[in-house]
């Protein structure tokens, strides 16, 4: 376990399976990588490549797993305890399902508060709204009188309120318009600047990744097949095929542009 | 070219409310041929409603009133419930974003198919089969047998929403719209079903209606896009010339995605101005 401690997070020969004896599939296979303090980590692949398997498992939604993960140079136990989620938070992908449709705002900032034993709550939820960029007028709101956008503000500031070090995110982006997605991809930018958070963040969408993260994994079949920075993406420098496709049909839907000019 | 497919002038959508009234397409015109059309907005632009609007299977609390809204000749506006179930189906057909919810959970694939061809053709249960085993093929489904007595859940989502568009084509309409087809689909995935969309729309000379978020994607595969904005076309423009978009709102849509070839570190978010609301709109590139 020495030498571990040089990365905030890390999995070393992570698998998960799922279904029973015959019926059962390696979704994840002997998967590992590494994050650094401060750093934000991308997982790319298509549906069904195990990405957000591995976020389930890192978060402890699923703790059955095998392999290891290391946080912080210490193996986590299948069964997070509560120490475990005032480090690490989670934001879904969808903002309209995690949500309680009868929890005003207040209510769910509160909630967490409750739960690490913080104190101050009223406090609190008012920065960490005001952080999100949601004024003081959205704390007495429910869910269905937000937009998308605010909906995804609300889930960060659930995250963030009980001041973990780690957020996991699942395609925060990816039910959101455009011109939302640039707003929540700021925040969440300028939140790590200002916390210095780390990020593992899970997208089919390889211009947000490389906006996003320094380092990505690109996952192919429950496989990282192999890790680029955001340079080497932004520059289709890969090594494997499946990859260099992966590039090319994203970059053909993205850099549109100097084709049409020229 | 020939006389357009839909020729739609100053079409309005209203909804009447307790707390007055909300008009969410706000007086738009356009016309489509057999041609592909894009249409580019965000959540809440009325592009989906627009979409609708023409089988007529808005909200029931919807008013819609236009200049005139036709169909090759057929006055949409008058017809009455009758006549849009001959037009439903048999001649425009409507692609859904998610084929998760659109296709009925209960019923084996190929029953499906061969509903929709039955319904729109006078046809024998084995002549129907067939029909739709070569649908299925030429929607590039490896094993259409095996595919055929499957149930939805057990197809992935680009599958499925290939088989949606086996199901549409089936009755062969002049007319598709396709709404989000795509957003629950993977980039590569994707790719694949917008071939064969583009290989299907362009053999039968199918007019396509195209409605997406994502510029990029409108850019790249429809001939003409029009971008819409708070129940208004802001802007009406081939598609070649999208990146060179004169209006505002589309520039600043544009500039509000990240991109792999230029990095910045700040995203743009558009502001929206008021004037745009009631403002002036460009058509090829030319204000009006």
């Amino acid at each position: 376990m020495n030498g571990a401690s040089r990365f905030l997070i890390e999995a070393v020969g992570l698998s998960v399976s799922f279904g029973s004896q015959n019926t059962r599939v390696r979704v994840v296979d002997d998967v590992s990588f590494h994050i650094r303090k401060g750093e934000a980590y991308g997982l790319i692949g298509e549906s069904g490549c195990g990405k957000s398997t591995i976020l389930r498992a890192l978060s402890g939604l699923n703790g059955d797993y095998e392999g290891a993960l290391v946080l912080g140079g210490r193996e986590l136990p299948k069964r997070r305890g509560k120490d475990f989620f005032r480090r690490v938070q989670m934001v879904f992908q969808d903002p309209y399902g995690s949500l309680h449709p009868r929890k005003i705002v207040e209510r769910v900032l509160a909630e967490p508060l409750a739960i690490h034993g913080f104190d101050r709550h009223s406090e609190r939820i008012g920065e960490i709204l005001d952080a999100v960029g949601l004024g003081p007028s959205f704390r007495y709101r429910y869910p269905h009188e937000l937009s998308g956008g605010q909906r995804q503000r609300v889930a960060i500031a659930r995250a963030l309120i009980i001041e973990p070090e780690i957020l996991l995110l699942d395609e925060p982006t990816s039910a959101l318009d455009v011109s939302v997605q640039a707003e929540i991809l700021n925040l969440l930018k300028r939140l790590r600047r200002e916390r210095d958070l780390t990020y593992l963040m899970v997208s089919h969408d390889l211009a947000v990744i490389a906006h996003m993260c320094e380092r990505a994994g690109i996952m192919y079949r429950g496989e990282i097949l192999e890790e680029l920075d955001a340079g080497q993406i932004r520059d289709s420098q890969a090594k494997e095929d499946y990859t260099r496709e992966f590039l090319q049909a994203s970059i053909e839907a993205v850099a549109r542009r100097p084709e049409v000019d020229a | 070219m020939d006389k357009p497919l839909i020729d739609v002038k100053d079409l309005r959508i209203r909804f009447e409310s307790a707390h007055g009234s909300h008009e969410a397409v706000r007086g738009i015109s356009f016309t489509i041929g057999r041609e592909k059309v894009g249409i580019v907005g965000e959540s809440g632009s009325g592009k989906s409603l627009t979409g609708r609007s023409l089988l007529k299977l808005t909200p029931k609390g919807a008013k819609i009133t236009a200049a005139h809204m036709r169909f090759r000749g057929t006055d949409l506006l008058a017809a009455g419930e009758k006549e849009m179930r001959t037009i439903r189906g048999n001649h425009i057909s409507m692609i859904l974003q998610d084929p998760k919810y659109s296709l009925n959970p209960l019923m084996r694939i190929g029953n499906q198919i061969v509903e929709a061809y039955r319904l729109h053709h006078k046809a024998r249960p084995a002549e129907a089969k067939t029909k739709a085993l070569a649908m299925l093929e030429s929607v590039h489904i490896r094993e259409p047998e095996r595919v055929f007595d499957l149930f939805p859940h057990e197809v992935s989502g680009g599958m499925g929403q290939r088989i949606m568009i086996a199901m549409m084509l089936i009755p062969e309409p002049d007319l598709i719209i396709a709404d989000e087809p795509t957003s629950a689909l993977d980039v590569t995935v994707r790719r694949q079903v917008l071939t064969i969309l583009d290989e299907l729309v362009s053999r039968r000379g199918t007019g396509l209606m195209f409605i997406s978020h994502d510029l990029n994607l409108v850019a790249s595969f429809c001939d003409r896009v029009l971008v819409m904005y708070a129940g208004r076309i802001m802007e009406d423009l081939p598609a070649r010339d999208l990146h060179s978009a004169r209006h505002p709102y589309t520039q600043a849509l544009l500039e509000s995605l990240p991109r792999l070839d230029h990095p910045v570190d700040e995203l743009k978010v558009p502001l929206r101005d008021p004037s745009w609301l009631n403002g002036s709109v460009y058509h090829n590139g030319a204000l009006i």
